[in-house]
């Protein structure tokens, strides 16, 4: 009899040290590449709701400090997935020879990004930019620099484009009087526009050349996405799984804010200032453009071809058609 | 004599060259990824490129300038007050401390205060790279000047020199050394503050090129423009090693 009972637990440690990995959740490295932005909420959403665990997968995520560290740490491979990265940023990677992937679409177009100024300012729009007058951006090549580069060229203002930096620099510039305008993202600073201190003058929806156009991607390390290609699927179904629930839900936007310390009252609205249209994780569009911008600012030093831009793009995980 | 004179710079140089072929063979063969470190080669190759697109001379002299300018202000003020400090021990006692404490603070974090004061202007450099050069300044001219031999001061007072000769012949002399190991560090603060801040405000110099190159995945360029902010700091490390020789020959 004991010898029976000890085989059986013998047995039942063998079979289950054995089954082990095959019941391990893939794991995966995903580094956010901005916080505190709406759209890149949606990884919160899926990992806070267990929309990863259910595709068994194991996410941890990092915020990295903007797009081209973020990007570093995918290229080295120190991390797998990037979140929410600059498309002019991954495609130049792409185009020096970097091991990355776009997976889908985070935004097209910028209709979240907005400029302002101080209440007393006397702009009322973009139009009143006259010459000389201070139209902020973030950091060269950046999606806000893109952004106001083609509000620029479409309303014809001869308004010097100047960079302030993020969010928050740009509005201490602004409060202290040294540039005219200010730029951000919704939702923030949007308690600023509550208490009446400031004033929106324009947003991203008027780069009209940008409509349609991805911004931003998901993008892997290639190396990881050949090894791990079903987890990227599921990976991506767990993605746009938790962005469905980030868009419908008031109780995921009152995680959201409680995660950033934001006011609610700010972040209600998150969903119609960014809306679910321009978000979906496909297509990944636009890339031609985005090549022809990456050479006009000598991100690289000749256009891709067609064949290298299907390449760069796995849609939601899978090999390129 | 010459050649023991030029042995050092031989076998540094030697030494430097295989440190560079070993990384050549060390990307080319794919254990070092090139988008993260460039072959020499390229990096070389990349010089004139920069030079074309970005002016990297001409913004090598605007790097050496806020640095020339913002070291030149951290000697005006930084050793006429270690010397007060020197002076008033109380003073000494009492600010020393906030000073070591100062010079350890990252500085360069307040940058947007200083864009605020200043603008987006040279002088935010200047200013950003004033503090940390100053500090180091200060603290080595008064421990400098609190280490000179008491048995020096005393031969002076024997011959009862006067306090400003006690000052130029005595003083000075004795604490040059350290107060040289003040300024060389002062000065490599202030460069990469100064540096940083064309980073990350996107003004200026080579920081700003290193910023573009760097954001555009050019990494020959990137090192490049690196390299270039080495020889700002060569130029000055030597430099001030030919001052200090002249203001003390022996």
């Amino acid at each position: 009899m004991s010898n029976l009972l000890k085989s059986i637990v013998i047995a039942t440690a063998g079979v289950a040290v054995l089954a082990a990995p095959a019941f391990a959740a893939d794991k995966i490295r995903m580094v956010n590449s901005t916080k505190v932005v709406f759209e890149t909420e949606h990884p919160y959403s899926a990992l806070e709701n267990g929309f990863f665990k259910k595709q068994n997968l194991d996410v941890s995520i990092i915020h990295g400090s903007g797009g081209a560290a973020s990007l570093q740490a995918v290229i080295t491979g120190s991390q797998d997935v990037v979140y929410g990265n600059g498309v002019l940023g991954v495609l130049t990677a792409y185009a020096k020879g970097a091991p990355i992937r776009a997976l889908g679409s985070n935004i097209r177009g910028v209709p979240d990004l907005y400029w302002y100024v101080k209440t007393d300012s006397p702009i009322k729009s973009f139009k009143d930019l006259k010459k000389g007058m201070e139209f902020a951006y973030s950091r060269p090549g950046s999606t806000t620099n893109l952004a106001a580069l083609y509000i620029k060229n479409a309303l014809k203002l001869e308004a010097k484009l100047v960079s302030v930096g993020g969010p928050s620099g740009s509005r201490t510039q602004l409060m202290s009087g040294q540039v005219a305008t200010g730029w951000s993202v919704y939702p923030l600073n949007k308690g600023l526009i509550r208490e009446g201190k400031i004033r929106v003058i324009g947003t991203g929806k008027e780069a009209a050349g940008l409509v349609g156009v991805t911004i931003r991607v998901i993008a892997a390390n290639v190396n990881w996405l050949n090894k791990n290609r079903d987890a990227a699927k599921r990976m991506m179904v767990a993605l746009e799984e938790g962005q469905k629930r980030t868009y419908n839900s008031m109780d995921q936007l009152k995680s959201y804010a409680k995660r950033w310390k934001l006011n609610f009252e700010d972040v209600k609205s998150a969903p119609m200032d960014t809306p679910y249209e321009v978000s979906t994780l496909l297509p990944v569009a636009g890339l031609d453009k985005i090549n022809k911008i990456a050479l006009e600012t000598k991100k690289i030093k000749k256009l891709l071809t067609a064949a290298q831009l299907k390449e760069f793009v796995h849609p939601m995980g899978n090999k390129p058609n | 004599m010459t050649k023991i004179y030029k042995m050092p710079v031989v076998v540094g140089l030697f030494g430097f060259l295989v440190c560079a072929m070993l990384l050549e063979l060390a990307v080319g063969y794919g254990y070092v990824m090139h988008l993260v470190v460039p072959r020499p080669s390229d990096t070389i190759i990349a010089f004139p490129e920069v030079q074309a697109d970005m002016d990297l001379i001409g913004n090598f002299f605007v790097t050496l300038g806020m640095t020339a300018a913002a070291t030149a202000l951290a000697l005006l003020i930084g050793i006429p007050f270690g010397y007060f400090l020197y002076r008033n021990t109380r003073y000494g006692i009492a600010y020393e401390g906030w000073l070591a404490a100062a010079f350890a603070a990252p500085t360069v974090l307040l940058y947007p205060l200083f864009l605020v004061i200043f603008g987006r202007s040279h002088a935010t450099l200047i200013a950003m790279g004033f503090i940390p050069g100053a500090i180091p300044i200060i603290i080595q001219t008064r421990q400098g000047l609190l280490g000179v031999s008491q048995t020096l001061q005393n031969v002076g007072r024997s011959f009862n020199v006067s306090e400003r000769d006690m000052f130029w012949k005595i003083l000075l002399p004795s604490a040059v050394p350290t107060i040289f190991t003040g300024i060389r560090i002062g000065v490599m603060y202030t460069l990469v503050n100064i540096v940083a801040i064309e980073y990350l405000i996107d003004f200026g110099g080579l920081g700003r090129i290193v910023s573009e190159m760097y954001f555009r995945f050019d990494t020959p360029g990137t090192y490049a423009s690196i390299i270039a902010v080495i020889f700002v700091s060569v130029l000055f490390y030597w430099g001030f090693g030919r001052v200090e020789k002249w203001l003390r020959p022996v």
